[in-house]
């Protein structure tokens, strides 16, 4: 009975841990969506006045999440986040789409792997966010990931991101392109 | 030999060698793209330097075909407002979308890739498929990667690119290229 009740009480520990860890995830995968989700801007026409530029600002779009999230290459992290790597526990290596929102109304969607190898163009979305491992400092307070958006297999860009808590609020703190395809 | 008389001249130059070099760049990374499909290692066991060197040779081959396709096309080479019209254009995008991430001049190249290119690169698959079917056949293949960029340019709708799938499928299946 006793072991029971410890089991328990562990079993406890661990998941609350693990809700606090998730709702952080997502927390960051939101702020990222709505600060990188936008439409395609089309070319030059003439006559394209800035009410319809401006209305294009507000089209909701389908994001799609790549569901595998991998390391960020040691070499691509600048020398004064490093420190943040002591911290990690290798957790999160699978997206998970739970709590994941847009305030802009964006679409939300796991992306479908098999359907991603047979085409260039994504056919059922709009854009593919691929988010490696996020890593956190101690406090929680700061974040830093590798995100890479694409419009098609052919046309996207990747990105290093510090992301720092400020009024329980995130923001950019630091980032670096690091590819464009 | 061209002979320059001012720095402006050779500034202007360099900028456009550079945007050949980019352009270029892309044309290599649909090459490349294609084989990491074609040579998983369980397609096909090779050393990834040997797979490098076969992506750089095959890569070479495409910008010497692009080059001199597009030369016999007639395309001047040296003359391309129209570029740096759409680097203007996408430059004040990012202001708009005040994301200083945004690249911007990924999206120039795209759209002009779609001006420009769509048409040549399904000719020349046309051409190494020994020009088996008319381009109709063939225009999947250019706008591979570029479908997005001509539903919101007005140059590709949604029916025109199923039909271009449909087509594309019927070369695939009695094509003999790397079969």
């Amino acid at each position: 009975m006793k072991n029971l009740i410890l089991l328990i009480f562990t079993m406890l520990i661990v998941s609350c841990t693990n809700k606090t860890k998730g709702n952080n995830v997502s927390e960051v995968i939101s702020f990222m969506i709505d600060k990188k989700a936008f439409p395609l801007p089309p070319p030059p026409l003439n006559g394209t006045s800035s009410k319809v530029k401006d209305s294009l600002l507000n089209l909701k779009l389908k994001v799609a999440l790549f569901p595998i999230m991998e390391d960020v290459e040691v070499e691509k992290i600048p020398e004064e986040y490093r420190y943040i790597l002591k911290n990690q526990d290798g957790d999160f290596e699978k997206l998970r789409q739970e709590n994941v929102y847009s305030k802009k109304g964006h679409q939300i969607i796991m992306a479908d792997t098999i359907e991603l190898k047979k085409s260039k163009d994504f056919n059922s979305f709009d854009l593919l966010f691929h988010f490696s491992k996020l890593y956190y400092s101690k406090d929680k307070q700061k974040v830093f990931f590798e995100l890479g958006v694409s419009r098609s297999r052919l046309a996207g860009q990747s990105t290093f991101y510090v992301l720092k808590k400020q009024n329980d609020k995130w923001g950019v703190e630091y980032s670096k392109p690091l590819s464009i395809w | 030999m061209k002979i320059y008389r001012n720095s402006e001249n050779i500034e202007r130059d360099l900028k456009i060698l550079n945007l050949e070099r980019q352009i270029a760049w892309e044309e290599i990374k649909a090459v490349k793209e294609e084989y990491k499909e074609d040579f998983r290692p369980y397609n096909w066991i090779q050393s990834g330097l040997k797979i490098a060197a076969l992506i750089l040779h095959e890569g070479i081959h495409a910008e010497i075909h692009g080059f001199v396709s597009r030369y016999e096309a007639g395309v001047e080479p040296n003359n391309r407002p129209r570029l740096f019209k759409l680097y203007a254009h996408y430059k004040g995008w990012a202001e708009k979308y005040q994301d200083e991430d945004y690249n911007w001049k990924q999206d120039a190249h795209h759209n002009y890739m779609v001006e420009n290119y769509v048409t040549q690169i399904a000719s020349a698959i046309r051409q190494i498929d020994n020009n088996k079917y008319p381009l109709s056949y063939y225009m999947a293949y250019g706008w591979d990667g570029l479908t997005k960029y001509g539903y919101t340019a007005k140059r590709l709708s949604i029916s025109q690119n199923k039909t271009n799938q449909e087509l594309r499928r019927i070369v695939e299946q009695k094509t003999q290229i790397c079969k």
